[in-house]
């Protein structure tokens, strides 16, 4: 039976791999296309529903036109990405740290591993709760619990890299009397970066989701606050507006940062 | 010129669990002398990496000491190891640049590169090079510091014939540019005498000298693969416990 159909099955292949080029071809048309199709399916489900609930598309981008020309978008916008900085590198560099000096120090790692693990396995919720009843509903409290939450995790992902350095070219450094310093930057730097990357990129998504909950619950300006306000309200049409912003600013750094950031340290890649 | 003392009395590796202390050398002693070609060697497993590493300082826990007759200068060692190590994330030239010292220019690494044929390859990464390049690279790195002592660990290994025999050609030619001492481990007999001065033979661990030869052979004359032949089936059968070795 394979015997029979084995030319045409042949040109199967052939039309298929064609297809699929001339699909290719297209393949910067294609986001653009299937954002069209989800705001028309968006519109239609609108209309149809015809609901507060649901707004249009042209109501939401309405919306928020007015909400960044009354300032108060870029307001609110402003202050959670001030508390995105901050918690963002405090929870970077501590985790670094703490991620290589477990990646070098084997018995310090077994010991605490079981501390990270509990950690990791705490609901954010609860950390945000504790942190605000700890230190009170305080900007010093919205950003720990953010750290809290992101900790961990970086820990886990630097400690990967620490231990995966390469002994081989340490040895080599040592030999040629490479000194700390050159050391640190030519030979671990470069190794540790891509799980640098990871943990940031990784990091960005995860600490963008906390931070609403954060404001939410004890703050009274930033995105989260203002979506509870929204929901209070019944507001959708603000709600999605928001989102919107802000899924548009997080896509951003994602593609204008931390992506060439990521190129750069491949680019010694065959 | 600098004369080298080698004396490790004891090189030990702590029992772990279940073996005992493992003794990798003892009572090993070489002298090197100035701008001597010396290769060692062993059979594989004989610890001869173990060796280099000490000497290069890799590894401190030992006892004995390396010393020189020219007090006060440190020795400068470079090391050519078994595979490149060069750093991937790093050109050619920037891995050559990084292993010198303070305050040497890169004359010498440009006369380096354009006698191993790699002028051409100094932007590239490392990864886009071939095996044979990449020696070529660290040989290059080994050279540019202008070492009193180049300690090669099997630095050959895994190359093709015709390969290797090119880039030791190139390392007698650069050597002769600029006589220091070198210290070449080997397991390949044939190898070592197409570029020693000296052989010297180590036993199993834990590591000894177990015999020493002159190789006067004139340089130009190893070109000749029966002259190496000749020497190497003499010193056999002049030795049977060297064959035992091999």
């Amino acid at each position: 039976m394979a015997l029979d159909s084995g030319s045409p099955c042949r040109n199967d292949g052939v039309l298929a791999i064609m297809r699929i080029a001339a699909l290719m071809r297209l393949a910067f048309l294609l986001p653009v296309l299937s954002s069209l199709l989800f705001l028309a399916l968006w519109q239609v489900l609108a209309s149809l529903l015809d609901s507060s609930a649901l707004p249009t598309p042209g109501t939401v981008f309405l919306v928020l036109y007015q909400e960044i020309v009354s300032g108060q978008l870029p307001f609110h916008l402003g202050a959670t990405l001030a508390r995105l900085l901050v918690s963002f590198v405090l929870a970077m560099s501590l985790g670094s740290l703490i991620g290589i000096f477990f990646g070098q120090h084997e018995k310090l790692d077994r010991f605490f591993d079981n501390w990270l693990v509990i950690f990791l396995n705490i609901p954010a919720l609860v950390t945000i709760i504790l942190c605000y009843v700890w230190f009170g509903l305080s900007e010093v409290a919205a950003i720990a619990a953010v750290v809290a939450n992101k900790l961990p995790n970086v820990v886990v992902t630097v400690r990967e890299g620490a231990r995966a350095l390469d002994r081989d070219l340490l040895e080599m450094a040592q030999a040629y009397r490479f000194g700390r310093w050159k050391t640190l930057r030519h030979v671990i730097w470069p190794q540790l970066f891509p799980y640098l990357i990871g943990a940031a990129r990784t990091g960005i998504a995860l600490i963008w989701k906390i931070i609403l909950v954060v404001e939410l619950l004890g703050r009274s300006n930033g995105m989260g606050y203002q979506l509870h306000l929204f929901f209070q309200m019944f507001n959708v049409a603000g709600i999605l507006a928001y989102t919107i912003a802000f899924v548009t600013v997080i896509q951003l750094i994602e593609a204008l940062l931390l992506k060439p950031l990521d190129r750069r340290a491949k680019r010694w890649r065959r | 010129m600098t004369r080298i003392l080698i004396d490790i009395r004891k090189k030990a590796y702590p029992a772990k669990h279940g073996s005992g202390e493992h003794i990798a050398i003892q009572d090993l002693r070489i002298e090197l002398g100035a701008g001597e070609f010396v290769c060692l060697v062993g059979p594989s497993g004989c610890g001869k990496t173990t060796l280099l590493n000490l000497i290069a300082g890799l590894d401190t826990h030992f006892d004995g000491g390396i010393d020189t007759d020219q007090t006060g200068k440190p020795l400068r060692i470079a090391y050519m190891f078994q595979n490149p190590r060069l750093l991937p994330w790093r050109t050619v030239r920037e891995n050559i640049d990084l292993a010198l010292p303070k305050g040497q220019d890169g004359k010498a690494v440009d006369h380096l590169l354009d006698v191993m044929g790699l002028s051409q390859s100094q932007s590239q990464y490392p990864e886009r090079l071939s095996l044979g390049m990449s020696r070529r690279v660290a040989l290059v790195r080994a050279f540019a510091i202008e070492p009193t002592l180049l300690l090669m660990d099997e630095p050959f290994v895994s190359l093709d014939a015709p390969t290797a025999r090119r880039v030791r050609q190139l390392l007698i030619r650069v050597w002769q540019e600029r006589p220091h001492t070198v210290l070449f481990v080997t397991h390949d007999l044939r190898e070592a005498i197409s570029l020693a001065d000296r052989l010297i033979f180590l036993s199993p661990s834990p590591t000894t000298v177990l015999h020493q030869v002159n190789i006067d052979i004139p340089r130009p004359s190893r070109e000749d693969e029966a002259v190496i032949e000749a020497f190497r089936n003499q010193l056999i059968s002049g030795h049977p416990e060297i064959s035992a070795l091999l």
